[in-house]
């Protein structure tokens, strides 16, 4: 898997393109700003975008959404409505990149509807984990959810799982299990 | 409206991060060793690269460009850091006791729960440096500046 990591303008939001380099499929997690480089990335490797994958839609995340339909009319954006729809607090769906399979866990609490994509051993955790912090959220009882939803759902990965936030370098679960201050029991 | 950064990464099976090309052959091997003691590594460029849990104990990364790195739960006691772009870079746990961190960028840099005992920070710039459960005891933090964000930061000692 090769993962290209884009921090952008739009307060320092993460964007992240995917790539099977096998199959030449590509996936763009958030879209913070649609930019020439992001473009030349998916040019240069020949790869074919196949959909965009959004943690959570505040606008630091989701800005580029308009641009980057217009230049790939018809893009298909997950999760899906369906998932959504959902209420079991524990839903997940599943992804298909290339010859791998993505999860797609439910990660509320910075906003209800947030979301992460567990992919290859690397996970994607938009604004709800972040190298040695959470997400913000706007009450206590949001804030209860979303570390019950990183111990439960994040911190039970394999500890050499590599995050990748929506804000930030990347870090990793054993790292934060022994060091986010969030985290400690 | 453009990209600050941009990074790639080529993941192995396993989850591990291969080392970039523009890594030296000879600092890969030490890399893939587990240990840059004392190591010259001033003015290179490890942008991004994945150096967590490494010793680097006394290695000298003067004005190296470290943006991005991760060295979070790495060895960096008596460091030379002096002048090395250290911004956005994940340091979380690491041990940068003694280090020489002077006129350093720390823009956005995570240090939470690093040990800073005794490092030297004149100059640094400290601007949303994540300085939460850290331990900064002895500093010195003379021109040292920027409003970094400090919660539960042991400030014993300190000098500014």
């Amino acid at each position: 898997m090769i993962v290209y990591h884009f921090c952008t303008s739009i307060n320092e939001a993460n964007a992240y393109i995917l790539i099977d380099p096998e199959t030449k499929q590509a996936l763009l997690i958030d879209v913070p700003e649609w930019t020439p480089m992001m473009e030349q990335v998916l040019v240069e490797q020949q790869a074919q975008l196949k959909g965009v994958f959004i943690t959570h839609e505040h606008y630091d995340h989701i800005s580029g959404l308009q641009k980057l339909r217009q230049r790939y009319n018809g893009l298909k954006q997950y999760p899906e409505k369906d998932f959504f729809h959902n209420t079991n607090m524990n839903k997940t769906a599943t992804l298909k990149l290339g010859d791998y399979e993505g999860q797609i866990i439910s990660l509320p609490g910075h906003t209800p509807e947030s979301v992460g994509l567990y992919i290859d051993g690397i996970i994607f955790t938009g604004d709800a984990l972040f190298a040695g912090s959470v997400g913000g959220t706007i009450s206590s009882l949001q804030a209860k959810q979303q570390i019950e939803a990183i111990k439960t759902k994040i911190l039970t990965l394999p500890e050499n799982t590599l995050i990748f936030p929506g804000h930030g370098p990347i870090t990793l679960v054993s790292t934060e299990k022994k060091y986010n201050p969030f985290l400690q029991p | 409206m453009s990209e600050i950064a941009m990074l790639k990464y080529h993941i192995n099976a396993g989850g591990i991060i291969a080392l970039p090309d523009y890594v030296d052959k000879e600092i890969q091997e030490r890399i893939q060793q587990g240990t840059l003691i004392g190591a010259d590594l001033r003015r290179k460029n490890l942008r991004g690269v994945w150096l967590a849990g490494i010793n680097l104990e006394g290695a000298d990364l003067s004005g190296a460009d470290l943006e991005f790195v991760v060295l979070s739960n790495a060895r960096l006691h008596k460091c030379n850091l002096e002048k090395a772009n250290l911004k956005r870079a994940n340091l979380i746990g690491a041990d940068l006791t003694e280090a020489n961190l002077k006129d350093a960028d720390l823009y956005y840099a995570r240090l939470t729960s690093a040990n800073l005992q005794k490092a030297n920070l004149q100059g640094a710039n400290l601007q949303r440096t994540i300085l939460r459960c850290a331990d900064l005891s002895y500093t010195i933090l003379t021109n040292a500046h920027g409003e970094p964000i400090i919660d539960r930061t042991k400030m014993e000692g300190i000098i500014s």
